[in-house]
């Protein structure tokens, strides 16, 4: 009988298994990335900024060109690796503490000059890689390191919707909230994802995918219990859908 | 040749283009030239000074604590720079903006030049009698020079400009080449801080 | 610009001159006096050279895009005056960890804080000991327009030479002063076609690479850091510049100064033209010129060390030395610039 090959490990994904906390979506949107790089052809031009956080070692798992950033300032990187090489396709990967926390200016500018670029906006309502702590979008009553009895939006502040925050920016073309919890809505983030960089590759110009993550390690939860709370109580407050697409 | 200048007025006068005027006059004629601005937080109004320093060796400070000419725009810069003045110092004052006598050491002389050019219709050019003043008075550079200075330095603006700019410096020097008229100037002056005094 | 040729220029455009001539092709900046005219100038020369030039909405951004701009291979640099060095010092730090070439330029004003807005020497300590971690950046201390031009080429030449940031440490003085350069239009950058293997170009036939400052497996950082350690020791050992003027065996006090303050002393020096005093100027303020220092003490009498700020440089004049010499310092501080007068006033009264 002859093998048919019906998936195998994209070239964009290197060899190396992912490190990340069992269950985390982290992996499988590495892994929709690489399948994208592939699926577009453009491995070979493809440049990546990485942040600080979980992710940082998104490096470790990517088989094409990746630097790092400082803590937030991935966006600003990202603008100018594309400036100098227009043709290259360039994204940052950032989550929550690092874009929407110690970034923010970085990612506003970026999204008001309208650069060309692609962010992969990974959302779980906390600092995941220091252990847990209070991010801008932790949820208000929820729990973490440094809200031990839960955010207090007296003192703390509500959480910030950062693609509601860029939908007015005219320098803003796409953005799109999506979830990874389930195979239906794991297709929609890489339908999401692949658009985002097929909006570079036309000229589009900025896309913005944010993408509501689990944290089951810091939430205390199981796998399935955390993308069950990403499902039922950050969707609630982080609505899914278009927020935005000029053409 | 060593001439250490300082030329102090405020903000929108033309102190700091005067400078670099005489600055380029010295390049013109083969000197070594350093030019040194202010830089106030206000852009008009507020004090405005600078240095240059034309020599026939390299210049090592751009600085100028004690200069040998002086060029007083108004009576605020006349105030701070009134101590700077050596009996060596050769001082032209501005009288349009000047009526306290507060500099009393140096060799002085007296030119309104605000009137001069207002009187042109140019009030906008006391920089450049100003300048024509200097020329006239120190005899240190060619009036041929300064002519082709300005014309660099306006290159690009009209014909007119030129013309009235070339106007403004010839009046500073026949102004102050004219003993009569200075000595009137100082005359007048003087007659007013007698009447202040009374 | 095509040729060479001498011009009659502000500081602050020399270095954007030098930068372009050097092949610069990527600035971020943002206003803060006195250097405004280098992003004003570079906005309009930029262009003309088919560079990028972005107007950064923070120093924080200006670094971070040298940074980004330093992956891909291009020569980039930044500038700013004391405040907007302080927010830089995370960037600096970044790009030595990962080894990124770029140049930065100080054009110092008075602090701490906002400070003043007049020339000042009061960033040498940030300039010689910068950011976090252990690690060092070549740091030219200019003092005349032709250096302002000369040494901002030569900062991209050492930037891509050692992969490591550059520092043109300057003050408002000579950043605001117009004086006569020679334009050197016609110079070759060096390495101009050194293929930067480590650059992001895009993983054409290779495997992707990166460019890392984190490095987290046990022993791997320090064993990183002993390796940066060696490119540190070369650069002390290689690139070590001074000036020595009027230094000779019979030369009684040796004034000490970098920037604009030797400059300043020059100008004291030929008002005492009876008294038998030379002066010794690091240009690189690191890596400093501790031996050449000693060498140039070894038969004065004292040693006058003068700054824009109330002693910093004085530590390395001291380390230099090492206790062979009477020292004696006279320094302005909060952006008060001295006159050769002043100096000559010192001099005369701790001779």
């Amino acid at each position: 009988m002859k093998e048919k090959v019906l998936y195998k490990r994209p070239v964009a994904l290197s060899e190396k298994p992912f490190s990340y906390c069992p269950g985390c979506t982290h992996s499988t949107i590495h892994k929709l990335i690489a399948e994208i790089v592939d699926e577009l052809g453009i491995r070979e031009k493809t440049i990546g900024v990485a942040p600080v956080g979980c992710a940082v070692f998104a490096y470790d798992f990517w088989n094409f060109d990746v630097t790092e950033a400082a803590h937030g300032r991935a966006p600003v990187v990202a603008t100018a690796i594309k400036r100098i090489m227009p043709e290259k396709v360039v994204f940052s990967y950032q989550g929550d503490g690092d874009l929407a926390s110690i970034g923010m200016a970085e990612i506003i500018h970026t999204a008001n000059r309208g650069e060309n670029l692609t962010v992969i906006f990974i959302n779980n309502t906390n600092y995941g890689m220091t252990g847990g702590q209070m991010a801008p979008t932790t949820l208000a009553k929820q729990v973490t390191t440094t809200s031990p009895l839960g955010r207090d939006v007296k003192t703390s502040g509500y959480p910030i919707r950062m693609s509601e925050l860029l939908l007015p920016l005219q320098g803003v073309k796409y953005i799109e909230r999506v979830k990874a919890t389930d195979a239906i809505s794991i297709i929609r983030t890489k339908k999401a994802i692949k658009k985002a960089f097929m909006n570079q590759i036309t000229h589009v110009g900025f896309s913005f995918i944010e993408v509501l993550s689990n944290c089951p390690t810091n939430w205390k939860k199981d796998p399935v219990e955390s993308n069950k709370w990403v499902d039922e109580t950050m969707a609630e407050f982080f609505q899914i859908g278009k927020i935005k697409d000029i053409q | 040749m060593n001439e250490n200048i300082i030329i102090a007025g405020s903000g929108g006068q033309g102190v700091l283009t005067l400078g670099l005027f005489l600055a380029q006059a010295g390049l013109k004629e083969g000197k070594k030239v350093t030019w040194l601005p202010s830089y106030g937080a206000e852009k008009r109004g507020g004090f405005s000074f600078c240095s240059v320093v034309i020599s026939d060796e390299e210049i090592f400070s751009p600085l100028v604590a004690y200069p040998d000419t002086l060029l007083l725009f108004d009576q605020r810069a006349a105030e701070a720079y009134k101590n700077s003045v050596t009996e060596k110092t050769f001082v032209i004052e501005n009288t349009s903006l000047i009526k306290n006598d507060v500099v009393l050491t140096g060799r002085k002389t007296l030119i309104p030049a605000t009137d001069i050019a207002t009187s042109m219709d140019f009030v906008k050019a006391a920089n450049i009698v100003m300048a024509g003043a200097y020329f006239g008075a120190t005899g240190k550079f060619l009036q041929t020079t300064g002519e082709q200075v300005m014309g660099e330095m306006l290159k690009g603006r009209n014909s007119h400009a030129f013309e009235k700019n070339l106007k403004a410096f010839s009046e500073g020097m026949k102004f102050i080449k004219n003993p009569a008229l200075v000595a009137g100037v100082a005359f007048i002056k003087n007659l007013r801080l007698l009447k202040k005094k009374k | 610009m095509n040729g060479n040729g001498t011009v009659f220029i502000k500081g602050n455009h020399a270095i954007v001159e030098a930068a372009l001539d050097a092949g610069c092709r990527f600035y971020a900046g943002y206003p803060i006096t006195p250097q405004n005219e280098i992003p004003e100038y570079m906005s309009k020369r930029m262009p003309e050279e088919k560079g990028v030039f972005i107007q950064a909405e923070s120093e924080l951004i200006s670094i971070n895009m040298v940074f980004g701009a330093a992956t891909t291979g291009a020569r980039a640099m930044t500038t700013s005056s004391s405040p907007g060095m302080s927010l830089m010092q995370e960037g600096i730090s970044y790009m030595a960890g990962a080894e990124l070439p770029g140049v930065l330029v100080n054009v110092m004003r008075g602090g701490p804080g906002l400070g003043n807005i007049s020339p000042s020497q009061s960033d040498y300590y940030q300039a010689v000991k910068p950011g976090h971690g252990d690690f060092h950046m070549i740091t030219l201390a200019p003092s005349n327009l032709q250096e302002m031009y000369d040494y901002t080429f030569d900062a991209f030449d050492l930037a891509d030479k050692y992969r490591n940031p550059v520092m043109i440490l300057t003050d408002g003085l000579l950043g605001q002063m117009m004086e006569s350069m020679d334009m050197k239009h016609d110079r070759k950058p060096l390495y101009p076609d050194a293929k930067k293997e480590w650059a992001l170009t895009g993983a054409v036939g290779r495997k992707g690479q990166r460019i890392v400052s984190l490095l987290m497996d046990p022993g791997v950082l320090e064993a990183h850091n002993i390796k940066l350690g060696k490119k540190w020791k070369t650069m002390i050992e290689n690139e070590r510049k001074y000036e020595l003027f009027n230094v000779n065996e019979e030369t009684q006090y040796l004034i000490v100064a970098f920037g604009s303050m030797a400059r300043i002393s020059k100008g004291a020096m030929k008002l005492m033209k009876d008294l038998k005093i030379g002066l010794f100027r690091p240009i690189t303020v690191w890596p400093y010129p501790y031996e050449e220092l000693k060498k140039a003490a070894a038969g004065v009498k004292k040693v006058f060390v003068f700054e824009m700020n109330q002693g910093q440089m004085l530590d390395d004049v001291k380390i230099g030395l090492e206790g062979s010499k009477p020292v004696e310092f006279f320094g302005r501080a909060g952006g008060g610039v001295p006159m050769p007068e002043e100096l000559c006033d010192f001099i005369n009264k701790n001779k």
